[in-house]
Protein backbone atom coordinates (compact mmCIF):
# COMPACT_ATOMS: atom_id res chain seq x y z
CA UNK A 1 0.00 0.00 0.00
CA UNK A 2 2.56 2.37 1.03
CA UNK A 3 5.19 1.37 -1.86
CA UNK A 4 2.10 2.00 -4.45
CA UNK A 5 1.27 5.36 -2.49
CA UNK A 6 5.10 6.04 -3.23
CA UNK A 7 4.55 5.50 -7.04
CA UNK A 8 2.03 7.89 -7.26
CA UNK A 9 4.17 10.68 -5.38
CA UNK A 10 7.10 10.52 -7.58
CA UNK A 11 5.15 10.34 -10.58
CA UNK A 12 4.13 14.21 -9.46
CA UNK A 13 7.30 14.63 -7.92
CA UNK A 14 8.94 14.35 -11.72
CA UNK A 15 6.32 16.33 -13.13
CA UNK A 16 6.91 18.92 -10.39
CA UNK A 17 10.69 18.83 -11.24
CA UNK A 18 9.93 19.11 -15.10
CA UNK A 19 7.61 22.02 -14.33
CA UNK A 20 10.32 23.58 -11.96
CA UNK A 21 12.96 23.00 -14.73
CA UNK A 22 10.98 25.12 -16.90
CA UNK A 23 10.87 21.61 -19.25
CA UNK A 24 6.71 21.40 -18.97
CA UNK A 25 4.57 24.20 -19.82
CA UNK A 26 1.04 24.25 -18.58
CA UNK A 27 -1.37 26.77 -19.96
CA UNK A 28 -4.36 28.55 -17.94
CA UNK A 29 -7.61 27.57 -19.34
CA UNK A 30 -11.52 28.15 -18.02
CA UNK A 31 -12.60 25.18 -16.11
CA UNK A 32 -15.01 23.21 -18.49
CA UNK A 33 -18.97 23.75 -16.77
CA UNK A 34 -19.24 20.24 -15.62
CA UNK A 35 -16.85 21.08 -12.77
CA UNK A 36 -18.91 24.14 -11.54
CA UNK A 37 -21.96 22.28 -11.67
CA UNK A 38 -22.81 22.43 -8.35
CA UNK A 39 -21.48 26.24 -7.22
CA UNK A 40 -23.55 26.34 -3.97
CA UNK A 41 -21.12 23.15 -3.06
CA UNK A 42 -17.83 23.13 -4.80
CA UNK A 43 -16.38 25.56 -7.41
CA UNK A 44 -13.17 25.82 -9.38
CA UNK A 45 -11.88 29.29 -10.41
CA UNK A 46 -9.36 28.34 -13.52
CA UNK A 47 -7.32 25.02 -14.67
CA UNK A 48 -4.18 24.63 -15.88
CA UNK A 49 -3.16 22.35 -18.86
CA UNK A 50 0.06 20.85 -20.33
CA UNK A 51 1.14 17.48 -22.42
CA UNK A 52 2.73 14.67 -20.97
CA UNK A 53 4.46 12.66 -23.64
CA UNK A 54 1.29 13.63 -25.69
CA UNK A 55 -1.17 12.62 -23.08
CA UNK A 56 -3.25 15.95 -21.97
CA UNK A 57 -3.45 16.73 -17.71
CA UNK A 58 -5.22 18.93 -16.52
CA UNK A 59 -4.91 20.34 -13.08
CA UNK A 60 -6.73 22.64 -10.65
CA UNK A 61 -7.86 23.30 -7.29
CA UNK A 62 -11.13 22.80 -6.48
CA UNK A 63 -12.66 25.01 -2.95
CA UNK A 64 -15.78 22.97 -1.89
CA UNK A 65 -18.24 22.87 1.29
CA UNK A 66 -17.69 20.62 3.99
CA UNK A 67 -20.45 20.16 5.84
CA UNK A 68 -21.39 18.25 9.51
CA UNK A 69 -21.00 14.65 9.51
CA UNK A 70 -23.92 12.75 10.16
CA UNK A 71 -23.75 11.13 13.77
CA UNK A 72 -25.54 7.72 14.46
CA UNK A 73 -25.92 7.43 18.00
CA UNK A 74 -26.59 3.76 17.56
CA UNK A 75 -23.39 3.20 16.10
CA UNK A 76 -20.44 1.85 18.21
CA UNK A 77 -17.78 3.30 16.07
CA UNK A 78 -19.62 7.05 15.59
CA UNK A 79 -19.36 7.11 19.30
CA UNK A 80 -15.75 5.64 19.93
CA UNK A 81 -15.12 7.96 16.97
CA UNK A 82 -16.84 11.07 18.47
CA UNK A 83 -15.17 10.16 22.24
CA UNK A 84 -11.75 9.95 21.17
CA UNK A 85 -10.23 7.80 23.08
CA UNK A 86 -7.20 9.01 24.80
CA UNK A 87 -8.75 12.73 25.55
CA UNK A 88 -6.93 13.80 22.94
CA UNK A 89 -9.84 15.62 20.99
CA UNK A 90 -10.01 17.87 17.79
CA UNK A 91 -11.41 21.39 18.24
CA UNK A 92 -15.03 21.37 17.57
CA UNK A 93 -15.23 22.98 13.65
CA UNK A 94 -17.92 25.62 12.74
CA UNK A 95 -19.30 23.75 9.75
CA UNK A 96 -20.69 24.61 7.41
CA UNK A 97 -16.50 25.55 6.11
CA UNK A 98 -15.17 26.02 3.16
CA UNK A 99 -11.58 23.50 2.30
CA UNK A 100 -9.37 23.62 -0.71
CA UNK A 101 -8.23 20.59 -2.56
CA UNK A 102 -5.39 19.98 -5.47
CA UNK A 103 -6.72 17.54 -8.33
CA UNK A 104 -4.53 16.08 -11.38
CA UNK A 105 -6.12 14.46 -13.60
CA UNK A 106 -5.19 12.88 -16.98
CA UNK A 107 -7.97 13.57 -19.95
CA UNK A 108 -9.45 11.73 -22.39
CA UNK A 109 -9.79 12.70 -26.01
CA UNK A 110 -13.00 14.92 -25.23
CA UNK A 111 -11.67 16.41 -22.49
CA UNK A 112 -13.18 14.69 -19.66
CA UNK A 113 -11.31 13.55 -16.10
CA UNK A 114 -10.29 10.10 -17.33
CA UNK A 115 -8.41 9.58 -13.99
CA UNK A 116 -7.42 11.63 -10.91
CA UNK A 117 -4.41 10.91 -9.28
CA UNK A 118 -4.42 10.08 -5.64
CA UNK A 119 -4.52 13.09 -3.18
CA UNK A 120 -1.01 14.08 -1.32
CA UNK A 121 1.04 17.05 -0.25
CA UNK A 122 3.28 17.07 -3.20
CA UNK A 123 -0.16 17.66 -5.96
CA UNK A 124 -0.55 20.93 -3.68
CA UNK A 125 3.42 21.47 -4.22
CA UNK A 126 2.94 20.58 -7.70
CA UNK A 127 0.25 23.36 -8.18
CA UNK A 128 1.67 26.00 -6.21
CA UNK A 129 4.40 25.54 -8.73
CA UNK A 130 2.03 25.57 -11.92
CA UNK A 131 1.29 29.14 -10.37
CA UNK A 132 4.39 30.60 -10.19
CA UNK A 133 5.39 29.34 -13.93
CA UNK A 134 2.45 30.85 -15.65
CA UNK A 135 2.33 34.01 -13.51
CA UNK A 136 5.58 34.26 -14.31
CA UNK A 137 7.11 35.33 -10.94
CA UNK A 138 10.68 33.88 -11.62
CA UNK A 139 10.59 36.90 -13.99
CA UNK A 140 9.30 39.18 -12.16
CA UNK A 141 11.68 38.83 -9.69
CA UNK A 142 14.70 38.87 -12.13
CA UNK A 143 13.38 42.16 -13.32
CA UNK A 144 13.19 43.79 -9.40
CA UNK A 145 16.48 42.54 -8.82
CA UNK A 146 18.24 43.93 -11.95
CA UNK A 147 16.36 47.77 -11.22
CA UNK A 148 17.60 47.02 -7.52
CA UNK A 149 21.02 46.66 -8.80
CA UNK B 1 -7.39 -51.11 48.00
CA UNK B 2 -4.26 -49.73 49.37
CA UNK B 3 -2.94 -46.48 48.49
CA UNK B 4 1.09 -46.23 47.74
CA UNK B 5 1.16 -43.18 50.22
CA UNK B 6 -0.89 -41.74 52.23
CA UNK B 7 -2.73 -38.47 52.98
CA UNK B 8 -0.50 -37.18 55.91
CA UNK B 9 3.47 -38.33 54.15
CA UNK B 10 1.80 -36.69 50.74
CA UNK B 11 1.45 -33.87 52.79
CA UNK B 12 4.59 -33.91 54.19
CA UNK B 13 6.28 -34.47 51.11
CA UNK B 14 4.49 -31.29 49.62
CA UNK B 15 4.95 -28.99 52.33
CA UNK B 16 9.14 -29.58 52.42
CA UNK B 17 11.00 -26.09 52.35
CA UNK B 18 12.05 -26.99 48.62
CA UNK B 19 8.78 -27.07 47.58
CA UNK B 20 8.66 -23.83 49.04
CA UNK B 21 11.84 -22.60 47.06
CA UNK B 22 10.47 -23.72 44.20
CA UNK B 23 7.28 -22.32 44.04
CA UNK B 24 8.95 -18.81 45.41
CA UNK B 25 11.33 -19.09 42.44
CA UNK B 26 8.72 -19.81 39.82
CA UNK B 27 6.53 -17.09 41.19
CA UNK B 28 10.16 -14.74 40.89
CA UNK B 29 10.14 -16.27 37.39
CA UNK B 30 7.03 -14.84 36.21
CA UNK B 31 6.16 -11.83 37.98
CA UNK B 32 10.11 -10.37 36.28
CA UNK B 33 8.24 -11.77 32.90
CA UNK B 34 5.56 -10.12 33.77
CA UNK B 35 7.09 -7.39 34.93
CA UNK B 36 9.21 -6.85 31.23
CA UNK B 37 5.68 -6.88 29.43
CA UNK B 38 3.96 -4.36 31.61
CA UNK B 39 6.97 -2.48 31.27
CA UNK B 40 7.36 -3.02 27.68
CA UNK B 41 3.32 -1.54 27.16
CA UNK B 42 3.98 1.15 29.02
CA UNK B 43 6.97 2.48 26.81
CA UNK B 44 4.36 1.48 24.04
CA UNK B 45 1.44 3.75 25.35
CA UNK B 46 3.99 6.40 26.30
CA UNK B 47 4.99 6.45 22.54
CA UNK B 48 1.53 6.41 21.22
CA UNK B 49 -0.08 9.00 23.52
CA UNK B 50 3.41 11.23 22.89
CA UNK B 51 2.35 10.69 19.33
CA UNK B 52 -1.46 11.39 19.64
CA UNK B 53 -0.96 15.04 21.51
CA UNK B 54 2.31 16.19 19.48
CA UNK B 55 1.54 13.97 16.21
CA UNK B 56 -0.70 16.34 13.91
CA UNK B 57 1.38 19.37 15.11
CA UNK B 58 4.59 17.79 14.18
CA UNK B 59 3.24 16.73 10.67
CA UNK B 60 1.95 19.84 10.14
CA UNK B 61 4.95 21.62 10.70
CA UNK B 62 6.78 18.95 8.57
CA UNK B 63 4.33 18.88 5.95
CA UNK B 64 4.95 22.94 5.66
CA UNK B 65 8.53 22.29 5.44
CA UNK B 66 8.38 20.30 2.53
CA UNK B 67 6.46 22.78 0.83
CA UNK B 68 8.56 25.75 1.73
CA UNK B 69 11.53 23.55 -0.09
CA UNK B 70 9.50 22.52 -3.01
CA UNK B 71 8.79 26.54 -3.14
CA UNK B 72 12.58 27.27 -3.08
CA UNK B 73 13.44 24.66 -5.57
CA UNK B 74 11.37 26.73 -8.25
CA UNK B 75 14.72 28.78 -7.95
CA UNK B 76 17.03 26.66 -6.32
CA UNK B 77 20.18 28.85 -7.18
CA UNK B 78 19.05 31.76 -5.12
CA UNK B 79 18.00 30.19 -2.38
CA UNK B 80 20.66 28.23 -1.19
CA UNK B 81 20.50 29.83 2.91
CA UNK B 82 16.83 29.51 2.74
CA UNK B 83 17.09 25.69 2.07
CA UNK B 84 19.64 24.99 4.86
CA UNK B 85 17.22 26.29 7.49
CA UNK B 86 14.69 24.68 5.85
CA UNK B 87 15.87 21.12 6.00
CA UNK B 88 17.45 21.88 9.34
CA UNK B 89 13.69 22.99 10.39
CA UNK B 90 12.61 19.28 8.86
CA UNK B 91 15.32 17.85 10.66
CA UNK B 92 14.56 18.93 13.86
CA UNK B 93 10.42 17.59 13.66
CA UNK B 94 11.55 14.18 12.39
CA UNK B 95 14.10 14.19 15.46
CA UNK B 96 11.17 14.90 17.76
CA UNK B 97 8.64 12.27 15.59
CA UNK B 98 11.43 9.95 15.70
CA UNK B 99 11.80 9.57 19.81
CA UNK B 100 7.67 9.37 19.76
CA UNK B 101 7.64 6.38 17.28
CA UNK B 102 8.63 2.52 16.54
CA UNK B 103 8.85 -0.15 14.19
CA UNK B 104 8.64 0.47 10.35
CA UNK B 105 7.53 4.31 10.72
CA UNK B 106 10.63 5.01 12.92
CA UNK B 107 13.47 3.21 10.64
CA UNK B 108 11.76 5.18 7.91
CA UNK B 109 12.16 8.61 9.65
CA UNK B 110 15.63 7.52 10.72
CA UNK B 111 16.57 7.10 6.73
CA UNK B 112 15.18 10.25 6.09
CA UNK B 113 17.23 11.75 8.65
CA UNK B 114 20.58 10.25 6.97
CA UNK B 115 19.39 11.42 3.94
CA UNK B 116 19.34 15.04 5.60
CA UNK B 117 22.77 14.85 7.45
CA UNK B 118 24.40 13.54 3.80
CA UNK B 119 22.58 16.37 1.64
CA UNK B 120 25.13 19.11 0.90
CA UNK B 121 23.08 22.35 0.11
CA UNK B 122 25.36 23.62 -2.91
CA UNK B 123 24.42 24.55 -6.42
CA UNK B 124 25.73 21.32 -7.88
CA UNK B 125 23.40 19.73 -5.66
CA UNK B 126 19.93 20.39 -6.30
CA UNK B 127 18.98 16.70 -7.84
CA UNK B 128 19.89 15.52 -3.60
CA UNK B 129 18.07 18.52 -2.25
CA UNK B 130 14.70 17.42 -4.56
CA UNK B 131 15.00 13.82 -3.57
CA UNK B 132 15.12 14.79 0.53
CA UNK B 133 11.76 16.95 -0.26
CA UNK B 134 10.10 13.47 -1.83
CA UNK B 135 11.60 11.80 0.97
CA UNK B 136 10.03 14.02 3.36
CA UNK B 137 6.42 13.88 1.20
CA UNK B 138 6.45 10.15 1.47
CA UNK B 139 7.49 10.31 5.32
CA UNK B 140 4.03 13.10 5.80
CA UNK B 141 1.83 10.61 4.11
CA UNK B 142 3.19 7.43 5.77
CA UNK B 143 2.42 9.31 8.98
CA UNK B 144 -0.82 11.01 8.40
CA UNK B 145 -2.23 7.07 7.60
CA UNK B 146 -0.38 5.98 10.59
CA UNK B 147 -1.82 8.71 12.47
CA UNK B 148 -5.43 7.98 11.38
CA UNK B 149 -4.70 4.22 12.33
CA UNK B 150 -3.78 5.09 15.91
CA UNK B 151 -7.55 7.09 16.12
CA UNK B 152 -8.60 3.42 16.13
CA UNK B 153 -6.63 1.96 18.79
CA UNK B 154 -7.53 1.83 22.73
Amino acid sequence: MASEKNKWIDAVAKLLQLTQDRKLKWDPHSPPAYLNLQSDRQRVEVVYETRFNEKPIRLYQTTYKVERPRRDPYSFTTSLRLNQIGGFEQPELDYPYWAKKTVLELLDESGFGAWTFPQSDVLDDLFDAVTYQVAGVKEFLDEILAVAS
Amino acid sequence: MRLPMDLPSVLNSLFKLETFYIIGNLFSIASFIISIFVLWNIRKLRKTYGLRARGPALIRDLSRSASNLSKFLNQYDDFLPQVTEELARAAAKLRSLRRKLGGDQRTLVKNVLIRIDQCEVTVQNEEQVRLVYVEIVKVVEELKDYQKDLDWEV
